[in-house]
């Protein structure tokens, strides 16, 4: 087999997208209404992942309690059939999946008014039915938009993108076969300023290079946060029409 | 028990317990315990062998005369005793199982096992006695009957709900009937009433029984009664070499 | 919902008058209404998700892997996970172990057959992502029409290589149905005299005992046996429910069936 080309001189990638362009966003809210007080399902490009938002509710250990701000805690259940291979272990209490869980935490806790929720807990579960690369991104995508569907007070949108870096090339939005073969930064950028509430790297990148695979980066997560709001709003005019009628 | 309840208000400190009179007639109930049922089927029974638990039962099954064809069962009961937490109204009841010898069961069908008992002996044991306390009750299956395939879980099944019945008798906690299970091929349901309730029904492998409930159901309750016999018997007979 | 002392007698009571007055208005026979989607994950073979009315949702995976099977005993294996659950609590492990048995017992071996050496194992993965009533009814549907949804990879190497060394080879893009029966199993609720399907959550929380029949073939067949549903108001039944359970589910199962093929 040959070795499959990454970034083409003519400047395509594996999926024939160019280097700036994003995956397919598909996103609805409110699609576990019975089940959480606010959910989300967001397919980007093949990530599918469900986000349920329970709370603000009381905490069920006292020690989980804090008197002046509510406490989030993200369970994050990446299953067995996400990947084209089925996985031998339940990525329950793996490092990887726990770290994640407190980069969520950390992420969010800055962009919520968790004061305004005293002794309370806002539990947020993600079900992960399917994994494509930048998979951290769709994980805070999902999580803005179910928090938002919660009707949880948030300073703004939080979306995020993941970038490579391939050669000097940066490239928007990794798909798994990308990530694999190059170095990637994972971003959440705070509505439509250029503030970051996450920036996640996990390996080498040239610092000379950061500059131009950031700037990419927050245009990306700008063009998902509107394409978020579109959808956002779209749901709530369905919801007013139905109401009014 | 010398602990003072300072919650309730308890009666003067000389009092004595109400002691009856033993009745004369249950003396000729004596019999032998190892009596033989048409499926040649015999039982041997021993109470009170853990002494650290409340209560506890050694049950030994044989099916023919061959040592082999032989289920050992200990139970054991410990409680009522305070749980900690959250206020209950009632007891809190859980059946686990402590030793398994043959390891070919797997812990799954184990699983499944303990919730069929704990839902019977909800049913059966009267929880509401005894508020915010919780009993445990652990089963150590010592010997299992040698098949060549696979586990043949209905004799252990039908083991545990007579084992723990007599345990809990042991142990004095209070249970509204004698329940007891009895075995048809491979169905096991375990009675109350006199037989005319089922308190629970296990039905796990196909056999030509299978649409006619009821006589699987009748045909189980012949080896429920002489299971309950001798599960009576033994009480009685203990009862009365205690006095 | 937690239901108070005064709530759940009142629900009792009416659910054991003849004929029940169940909350929902539903008759003894009648299911909650379910939306069953299938085949929306392009990395499994088959999946499916169906959802109930009080919100109970359950996804299930369908993936296959090749192997020989004279050295793989179990060509099914099935997987739990429901949320708000651990992992090794009696509950999961029991409905597991039972989903489990019955489906790697019944399914038929031959239809995953291969060549004279390999076979197709299935992997079949649940989540529950949200339970509110016992979820095994719900689940043995998502297995269902996951199953029924499942394509297989086809076969273009020959099927008898006990002779040859070679590993069965695929075609690149066509795929063959799986064609299996899948037995259901069912939960039932008994509530003094009466049996009710598909019990609620409220409803499960009031019942004397639940039963559980699975229906394969045409007929209900074993595992039969008799399920917690609560611990209040658990208590013997007569023989009698027990033989009505199964009546019941020998009338609703072949319109059940019928009404999942048509999906």
């Amino acid at each position: 087999m040959s070795r499959l080309e990454i970034y083409s001189p003519e400047g395509l990638r594996v999926d024939g997208r160019r280097w700036n362009e994003l995956r397919r966003l598909e996103c609805s809210i409110n699609t576990h209404a019975n089940a959480s007080d606010g959910s989300s399902y967001l397919e980007q490009g093949n990530n599918k992942v469900i986000t349920l938002v329970t709370g603000p509710q009381e905490p069920k250990l006292r020690s989980q309690m804090n008197v002046t701000k509510a406490t989030i805690s993200v369970a994050l259940n990446i299953t067995r059939f996400s990947k084209i291979e089925r996985s031998k272990s339940s990525h329950k209490n793996e490092r990887r999946v726990l770290e994640m869980q407190t980069a969520l935490v950390r992420t969010f806790e800055k962009n919520v008014m968790l004061h305004l929720y005293p002794r309370t807990q806002i539990e947020i579960q993600i079900h992960v039915l399917q994994q494509d690369g930048g998979l951290m991104s769709s994980l805070i995508n999902g999580i803005t938009l179910a928090l938002i569907d919660a009707g949880i007070a948030m300073y703004d949108y939080i979306s995020g993108v993941s970038i490579g870096l391939y050669d000097t090339t940066p490239l928007l939005d990794l798909n798994s076969v990308e990530e694999n073969a190059m170095s990637s930064v994972t971003l959440g950028v705070v509505g439509k300023s250029e503030k970051l509430s996450l920036l996640l790297v996990e390996d080498k990148i040239p610092l000379d290079r950061m500059e131009s695979v950031l700037a990419i980066g927050i245009a990306g997560s700008h063009r998902i946060r509107e394409l978020m709001d579109k959808e956002l709003r779209k749901h709530g005019e369905r919801r007013l029409a139905n109401m009014s009628t | 028990m010398n602990i003072t309840d300072r919650r309730r208000i308890l009666g003067p400190s000389n009092a004595k317990p109400l002691v009856f009179e033993r009745l004369e007639s249950s003396e000729q109930a004596a019999q032998p315990p190892q009596e033989k049922n048409n499926e040649n089927e015999s039982m041997y029974i021993k109470n009170g062998l853990v002494s650290n638990a409340n209560g506890s039962s050694y049950l030994e099954l044989k099916r023919g005369e061959s040592s082999e064809q032989c289920t050992i069962l200990l139970s054991s009961v410990y409680g009522p005793r305070p749980s900690r937490g959250a206020f209950s109204s009632k007891a809190s009841l859980s059946v686990q199982f402590k030793e398994v010898t043959i390891e070919k069961i797997p812990s799954g069908e184990l699983k499944e096992i303990c919730n069929f008992l704990s839902n019977i002996f909800s049913a059966v044991i009267n929880l509401e006695r005894y508020p915010k306390s919780g009993i445990d009750i652990f089963l150590s299956l010592i010997k299992n009957p040698i098949t060549s395939d696979e586990a043949n879980l209905e004799p252990i099944i039908a083991a545990c709900v007579n084992g723990i019945t007599l345990a809990l008798a042991d142990a004095g906690i209070e249970i509204f009937d004698t329940v007891s299970a009895g075995t048809y091929k491979r169905n096991v349901v375990a009675f109350s009433k006199n037989g005319t309730e089922v308190v629970g029904l296990w039905k796990d492998k196909e056999d030509d029984t299978a649409n006619d409930i009821l006589s699987v159901i009748e045909n189980c309750r012949g080896n429920y009664l002489q299971n309950r016999k001798g599960i009576i018997e033994y009480l009685i007979r203990s009862k009365n070499a205690d006095i | 919902m937690v239901l108070s002392v005064t709530e759940k007698s009142y629900l009792h009571e009416s659910l054991a008058s003849v004929p029940p007055a169940r909350p929902d208005g539903r008759k003894a026979d009648q299911f909650r209404p379910i939306e069953v989607f299938t085949d929306f994950l392009p990395a499994s073979n088959g999946s499916s998700k169906v959802v109930a009315s009080d919100g109970t949702e359950c996804l299930v995976s369908v993936k296959c892997k090749v192997v020989d099977h004279a050295v793989e005993e179990d060509l099914v294996v099935v997987d739990v996970d429901i949320a708000g659950h651990r992992d090794d609590s009696g509950f999961v492990q029991g409905i597991a172990s039972t989903l489990s048995k019955v489906l790697s017992t019944q399914l038929d071996r031959s239809c995953l057959r291969l060549t004279k050496k390999y076979s197709f194992k299935l992997y079949i993965d649940v989540l529950v992502l949200s339970s509110f009533s016992h979820p095994l009814t719900l689940i043995s549907f998502a297995v269902y029409s996951a199953l029924n949804s499942t394509q297989l990879p086809k076969l273009i190497s020959s099927d008898d290589d006990l002779d040859v060394a070679e590993l069965p080879t695929f075609h690149d893009y066509d795929f063959v149905k799986l064609n299996v029966s899948v037995p259901l199993l069912f939960t039932l609720a008994i509530c003094g005299k009466n049996v009710l399907v598909d019990p609620a959550s409220n409803e499960s929380d009031v019942a004397n005992n639940g039963i559980l029949v699975t229906w394969n073939n045409g007929k209900a067949t074993a595992p039969i046996r008799t399920l917690g549903l609560n611990e209040d108001y658990v208590s013997g039944v007569s023989p009698q429910s027990l033989q009505d359970s199964i009546k019941m589910i020998e009338q609703v199962a072949p319109e059940v069936l019928q009404a999942l093929g048509g999906i």
